[in-house]
């Protein structure tokens, strides 16, 4: 991949902390994704995956630390930030009452498109998802899959740099895995940065360029899909060697 | 015909009292997106599932009842709302909630809430859409039963009815309903979701 002369952080993690009372949900975690760079976001279940990314995107508050989207603190300057972030949140919540077309007529209203722009951009994504056939059935009516796919237009309406996807393959079957893969790799040619979560191994090779590994609250690994198995194990036994659990 | 003319007069005052309202709001609507399109989306999405015509209905229903079932109605022998004026608190007491418990436990079950709150638009912006829609919703649904209770009326008494006195108890109820309505908005969000938000409220 082309690198870009000045690398920008448009995702930042700056030694970010959350704690439930006692307990430490992630702690110290600190990381940067620069502009264009597709990031897998891995770890086993529970180990802060979802945590950190809600703290990425402003919805929770960190204990200590900072995150910063495209620049902008997302405590003190979270508008700016979240202008330019497109989110798909864990299990693609959405309202089930709404049709894919009204929902993303909501979100552009809420984002303060006018008439043509909003036009415009509900095609684009529309055409990009694959949604053509189902934009005016209620999302209730929907398969997984192609929910999986309205999170996916709804988080790139607004035309965002940046992109925090939460499991976007998650309970889909292999075709439409497939179809992830290719939305991916069209937001990867449109220069996107893209940080996405799973705890599929085989997805990290197919999509990413660099791992981020966290277990525990902890970040345990940060570099190249191709160092974290130098010794061509598997990335399973990668895997289960840095979340050091039995392999 | 006088019933006719008195009930036109009445939604004369309604639609003119409305419009109002929404001149005071148009700022909001032009500066605030976000607020609008929950605002819309909170209104249109009440009123699109059979539950919200139902507790209309009710509501509609337990209003004319508590109006002109008691016999102190006919005792008194007065075109007014004395009787409502009594049993209104407790019929809002169980139609407020039905409003307002869902309005925030809903997106947080679907988990829509953090689609919502990662929206480039202030914390106010949400709440502020959120509790207009939900006035929204019983202003309509005051309304029908407005026009209702206003007929009856009109027709035991055969047109002579105080207008002045009829509409401005229903401000008052209108009042006291959003009065109630950013109560509620309060106590349900506290909780984890719609269901034990009901426990609360009916327990």
């Amino acid at each position: 991949m082309k690198q870009a002369a000045p690398q920008i952080a448009m995702i930042e993690a700056d030694g970010l902390s959350k704690y439930y009372g006692p307990f430490a949900a992630i702690q110290d975690v600190a990381f940067q994704v620069s502009e264009g760079e597709v990031v897998a976001f891995l770890g086993p279940n529970g180990a802060g995956k979802s945590t950190t990314m809600k703290l990425l995107t402003g919805y929770l508050s960190p204990s200590a630390g900072a995150a910063r989207i495209a620049g902008h603190d997302m405590q003190d300057d979270r508008l700016a930030g979240s202008a330019r972030l497109g989110y798909l949140p864990e299990n693609g919540p959405l309202y089930p009452d709404m049709t894919p077309f009204s929902l993303l007529e909501f979100f552009a209203d809420a984002r303060g498109m006018t008439r043509t722009k909003k036009q415009e951009r509900i095609e684009a994504v529309v055409e990009l998802c694959a949604l053509g056939n189902v934009i005016h059935k209620p999302i209730s009516k929907l398969s997984k899959g192609y929910r999986q796919r309205v999170g996916m237009s709804q988080a790139l309406l607004h035309e965002p740099d940046v992109l925090i996807l939460d499991e976007p393959t998650v309970g889909l079957d292999p075709n439409q895995i497939r179809e992830v893969r290719r939305t991916m790799e069209r937001l990867r040619e449109m220069r996107k940065t893209v940080l996405l979560s799973t705890h599929i191994l085989q997805e990290v090779e197919a999509m990413a360029s660099r791992v981020i590994l966290i277990d525990e609250g902890r970040l345990k690994y940060d570099g190249p899909v191709k160092d974290l198995d130098p010794d061509r194990h598997g990335l399973d036994a990668a895997f289960a060697r840095l979340t050091k659990r039995a392999g | 015909m006088a019933i006719a003319q008195a009930l036109l007069i009445m939604l004369l005052i309604d639609l003119a009292f409305l419009g109002v309202l929404v001149l005071l709001l148009s700022p909001l609507f032009l500066y605030k997106h976000a607020a609008y399109a929950v605002l819309k989306r909170n209104f249109v999405g009440y009123f699109s599932n059979p539950t919200g015509y139902v507790f209309l209905c009710m509501f509609v229903l337990l209003s004319s009842f508590a109006a002109f079932w008691p016999h102190e109605f006919f005792t008194a022998n007065l075109a007014n709302l004395d009787q409502l004026n009594l049993y209104l608190p407790l019929i809002m007491l169980v139609f407020i909630p039905a409003i307002t418990m869902s309005i925030w436990s809903d997106e947080r079950r679907q988990g829509t809430d953090e689609l919502l709150l990662t929206l480039p638009a202030g914390d106010f912006d949400i709440v502020i859409g959120k509790y207009l829609a939900a006035a929204a919703i019983f202003t309509a649904s005051l309304m029908f039963s407005q026009i209702s209770n206003f007929t009856v009326l009109l027709s035991l008494a055969m047109g002579d009815v105080d207008l002045g006195l009829f509409l401005t108890t229903y401000l008052g109820y209108w009042l006291t309903g959003l009065a109630m309505l950013s109560i509620g908005m309060v106590s349900p969000s506290a909780s984890f979701s719609g269901s034990s938000s009901t426990c609360r409220w009916s327990s």
